[in-house]
């Protein structure tokens, strides 16, 4: 066996080692560069701003900020997903987040992915990527772009809160009204767009049900970052 | 009855392996391809331990490829359901030593097996201090104390 000798490696496996580390966890990869000189200047390198996911940078360090200019820069997809979904959601500018949102669906982030199925229902009803997912895999990636706990606020532009109340009024009356499985208790105060049903329920009810979380939980950036000005 | 492929560790110890188990390793696949895997395939700088956990790995995820496509209606893009448990079997495989971990990264690295590398790297440094980083990596530490204090200083709260 041979000893472990980590400089001694070659210095592309030594990039792909702190690269793996980046993508994981930061936590580990900012013990990494600490260790010694080589190692910081491995951990700073593009390739290692492009395999982060801001999304696992703690939010209350009030460092990720700093972080997406930089990762912005080498084309990180974590950031062009934060960017779509701020021109899209936030700033209304649809075509331009909806083209972005697809780079970052090609760039193989998974947020992304969900958030554009859900996007092309409400934006052109088109439920095309719905069969993209699994009952499972959507129950998963789902709660994770809806319940992220970062600081995030509500979207409350008018085209979206028109969506929502079309959808109060035409879909969910749907839902409750296909016999494919039993409705369950649902409190009307608390839960204003509660969508419950037994698992076994239909597949349209299963996606008007998933369309009705994104619209009741889905949020946007604070942060508002000048993307216009960093092209 | 599928096609065998013989590796020959650095010991020289021989392991015969199915060819779709044996096509999981990419270097292996480009062999196969130009038709040169006649007479078992010496792998000088893949001890017979690491090998041993090379050939589990690659057999466990052709098995759950296998698996997966007979339940192709459940499939997903993300393979959702069969991630689960192979993940789990994932975590359990590379509990070993740090030597054998570091082993198993290089020839995952040698053999081209993305899956395996990323596992590996990725788990290697998970949760570790600094100091034990350095122990265990044989890294030495070429800061001053106050050039440390910086570069910790940046992200203070990943060492908390």
């Amino acid at each position: 066996m041979a000893e472990m000798t980590f400089l001694d490696l070659p210095s592309e496996i030594q990039q792909l080692i702190v690269s793996c580390v980046a993508k994981n966890s930061f936590q580990d990869l900012y013990r990494l560069r600490s260790t010694c000189k080589s190692m910081r200047a491995l951990a700073d390198t593009p390739d290692v701003y492009s395999s982060f996911d801001l999304y696992k940078h703690p939010w209350w360090t009030g460092l990720r900020n700093t972080l997406l200019r930089r990762c912005y820069d080498v084309g990180n997809p974590s950031t062009l997903y934060i960017k779509c979904v701020e021109y899209f959601y936030a700033l209304q500018r649809h075509e331009e987040g909806f083209a972005l949102m697809k780079r970052a669906v090609d760039a193989g982030y998974e947020r992304a992915l969900y958030t554009y199925a859900m996007t092309r229902k409400l934006y052109s009803d088109d439920e095309e990527y719905f069969a993209r997912f699994t009952r499972e895999a959507v129950g998963t990636i789902g709660w994770l772009v809806r319940m992220d706990d970062v600081p995030w606020v509500p979207v409350v532009n008018e085209w979206f809160l028109t969506k929502k109340f079309m959808f109060m009024s035409t879909d969910r009356p749907l839902f409750y009204n296909c016999p494919c499985s039993p409705t369950l208790d649902f409190d009307w105060y608390l839960w204003h767009m509660e969508l419950s049903k037994t698992e076994d329920m239909c597949n349209r009810c299963f996606w008007i049900k998933e369309v009705g979380l994104f619209l009741r939980d889905f949020c946007c950036a604070t942060c508002f970052s000048p993307f216009d000005s960093w092209q | 009855m599928s096609k065998k492929i013989i590796f020959e560790s650095s010991e020289g110890e021989s392991f015969e392996v199915d060819e779709a188990v044996a096509l999981e390793c990419q270097t292996i696949k480009n062999m196969i391809e130009d038709d040169c895997t006649d007479g078992g395939i010496p792998l000088a700088n893949v001890n017979s331990a690491t090998l041993t956990k090379v050939i589990d790995y690659c057999k466990k995820h052709v098995e759950a490829a296998a698996a997966a496509e007979a339940n192709a209606g459940d499939k997903d893009i993300y393979g959702a359901n069969k991630d689960i448990e192979l993940k789990t079997w994932d975590e359990e495989f590379v509990k070993v030593d740090q030597p054998l971990l570091f082993d198993l990264m290089l020839a995952a690295n040698f053999l081209i097996i993305p899956g395996l590398l990323d596992l590996t790297c990725k788990t290697m440094m998970r949760g570790k201090t600094v100091l034990q980083i350095r122990e265990i990596f044989h890294i030495k530490k070429d800061y001053t104390d106050a050039e440390e204090a910086e570069v910790r200083k940046e992200n203070a709260w990943a060492f908390e």
